[in-house]
């Protein structure tokens, strides 16, 4: 009998199963939306398939006496269920044979739900792709005719830890400890989860932000966000307590990455009273101060020193030698310091590119982070075929923010159509 | 913006794709026909019956518990039978939680099962006027049983006994509890604990040599610096 594959936690996904819990479940969701309904046989079968071929994914998670690790899961794959339950649940080790990601299905649309311990969007969408094209395969004899019955060119089976691949010693943390403005409210009853899907042109934004605005898309959707927060919360959101939106960079094209791991990290816009030197903030300069921060961090020196701290934190032997549930301790004070910085979160993975031979059977795309402990109200970003999804995930009873948010983007001539997983009705 | 056929928010102005009349933003009435879909399911109801069915039985189990309290704290203001209820509704509440709630694996399971029922009987042991049948037997035994639990998935989950080694290693250290409360006077009959370390300790080692190198290999994964 062979030895057991098994591998160390990025250095970004060794805090996630530490922090882990019902509110904070550190989980995404990524959705493919079919022009068909889903045979959950079919789909079984497909993840059946794929999962065997991603050693990133056929893994379940170890508790070392000193860290966490990921080991070959050996038991069969996950069994695919109907959607029943709201979405981003924690994924328990101990249930779904132990895998780290769960796929179900409603109507048209799979969806895999991902512990971030195991791979950032990049990695997600990777594992996506593929399973979308075994269930396609699977569904239509005419592509299976087409199309071999193999990974896609271009899919990435790289583990490497990147993290530990480009980092550079003696770094001072670069992060903002700084405390931010927190969003309040009543909750959806009994833990419910809220998902708004704003689904827009990607042609119509790029218009407006290009000539409107001087911006990137990102900037303008990331510039929606933070504008809606502020306008709804103007009383309450001072100088000392300004409101930063957290925005994920993927390091893979800085860093000739392509590994599936985690390998990411945050950088931040944030608005206040004293951002601008004034009271009164229009959506123009908001817009234009969201831009020039965010391009002022996206340079690779600056993203290198921001992982090189907490990398060259684990590789101190002292640390490393402290037993895992003090090390949790520290993981979960330093984790919670951190998130207080920052108000909301808006991720952005970008557009999402199938096969040609595979586009015309898919609608749409979406992704969606859960919400988390101070920051119950995120923003992810995600396009397809020129549709781009701008989903909220949302604790909150009231629509405060999505309204404001989405009502800016219709004000700018986008048409905007709204989707909601019905908790507000 | 261009007219679509869906149905739109006037005060908004956004189109809304739901099986709805009114706006999930702002909650104005939608303009227009558009017979909408609802693109998820309706979850409220399912979560709704499990949480119902455990807070019944935790009412319940409170309630008898306050009822039998206040009775024979009535009878002649002390507390003596009705602590037996407590500790019995205490235990019924741990132990259902565990299985119906927690996620915990099967092996934690059955240890915190093992260490609350030990707690209980003990705590039974105690108002009874401690007769130290509780740590004589009662955790040796629980010991035992835990010990013989986990050789039995060892050998019925063979693909994966190594990963077993680890709570072996921890039943070696729980073991060493009854031989530490005969060495301070708690416990009055240690045969049954050293019984139930010999135990651990031949278990654990007989795992580390037979198991040979994928022993070693697990044990290296769990000990890694």
């Amino acid at each position: 009998m062979r030895e057991k594959r098994w591998h160390t936690l990025d250095n970004t996904a060794n805090v996630f199963p530490v922090i882990a819990g019902e509110n904070l479940t550190n989980t995404y969701r990524l959705s493919a939306v079919l022009k068909e309904a889903i045979d959950p046989l079919v789909l079984q079968k497909a993840v059946d398939i794929v999962t065997p071929r991603f050693p990133g994914f056929d893994v379940r998670l170890r508790r070392g006496v000193f860290w966490y690790y990921l080991e070959e899961n050996g038991k069969k794959p996950p069994r695919v269920r109907e959607e029943n339950m709201y979405p981003c649940r924690l994924i328990h080790a101990t249930k779904n044979n132990s895998y780290l990601f769960r796929v179900t299905y409603y109507r048209n649309r799979i969806n895999l739900s991902v512990f971030h311990a195991l791979a950032d969007g990049f990695g997600g969408f990777n594992f996506m792709k593929e399973l979308v094209y075994q269930y396609l395969r699977l569904a239509h004899s005419e592509l299976a005719e087409k199309k071999k019955d193999r990974l896609a060119a271009g899919t990435s089976l790289n583990m490497e830890d990147s993290f530990l691949a480009h980092y550079r010693k003696g770094n001072k943390s670069a992060y903002k400890l700084l405390r931010s403005f927190h969003l309040s409210g009543r909750r959806l009853p009994q833990g419910g989860f809220g998902v708004m899907h704003g689904l827009m042109d990607v042609a119509e934004i790029k218009q407006v932000a290009r000539q409107k605005y001087g911006c990137s898309i990102n900037d303008y959707l990331v510039s929606c966000m933070v504008w809606a927060i502020y306008k709804a919360n103007r009383s309450r959101v001072t100088g000392r307590r300004p409101v930063r939106c957290a925005v994920p960079v993927n390091l893979r094209p800085y860093f000739n990455s392509n590994t599936t791991n985690n390998f990411f990290v945050m950088i931040s816009a944030e608005v206040g009273p004293d951002t601008l030197g004034q009271e009164e903030i229009t959506f123009e300069e908001l817009t234009a101060s969201v831009r020039d921060q965010l391009a002022s961090q996206l340079d690779k020196d600056h993203l290198e020193q921001i992982f090189s701290y907490n990398v060259s934190n684990e590789k101190i032997l002292a640390a490393r030698a402290v037993p895992l549930p003090l090390k949790n301790i520290a993981i979960k004070y330093v984790y919670y310091k951190n998130a207080d910085a920052n108000t909301t979160t808006v991720t952005n993975v970008g557009e999402i590119k199938l096969e040609s031979e595979y586009e015309p059977y898919v609608d749409m795309f979406t992704a969606y982070l859960a919400f988390s402990r101070g920051q119950e109200l995120k923003g992810s970003i995600c396009s397809y075929k020129g549709r781009l999804a701008y989903s909220i995930s949302s604790g909150f009873e009231d629509t405060i923010v999505p309204r404001i948010l989405f009502r800016q983007i219709a004000a700018d001539g986008i048409d905007v159509e709204i989707e909601t997983n019905g908790v507000w009705y | 913006m261009k007219e679509k056929e869906k149905n739109r928010c006037p005060a908004c102005q956004v189109y809304i794709n739901d099986d709805t009349h009114f706006c999930p933003l702002c909650g104005s009435v939608l303009e227009g026909e558009y017979q909408g879909v609802n693109t998820y399911p309706d979850v409220k109801g399912h979560k709704r019956i499990i949480n119902l069915t455990y807070r019944i039985m935790v009412f319940i189990a409170v309630a008898a518990s306050l009822l039998c309290v206040t009775i024979d704290f009535m009878r002649d203001y002390r507390l003596q039978w009705s602590l037996f209820v407590v500790a019995a509704s205490l235990y019924a509440i741990y132990i259902t939680t565990m299985f119906i709630k927690d996620n915990k694996s099967y092996k934690s399971r059955l240890f915190f099962a093992a260490v609350a029922t030990v707690l209980f009987l003990s705590s039974i042991d105690y108002l009874v006027g401690f007769r130290r049948w509780s740590v004589n037997y009662v955790l040796p035994v629980a010991i035992i049983v835990v010990e013989l639990f986990y050789v039995l998935m060892m050998a019925l989950n063979f693909r994966n006994w190594q990963s077993y080694i680890i709570l072996e290693c921890g039943m070696v250290v729980v073991s060493l509890l009854p031989i530490v409360l005969a060495i301070a006077g708690i416990s009055s009959q240690p045969l049954l604990g050293y019984i139930a370390l010999g135990l651990s300790l031949f278990v654990f080692l007989g795992v580390v040599i037979i198991g040979g190198s994928r022993a070693r290999a697990e044990l290296s994964r769990r000990f890694r610096v």
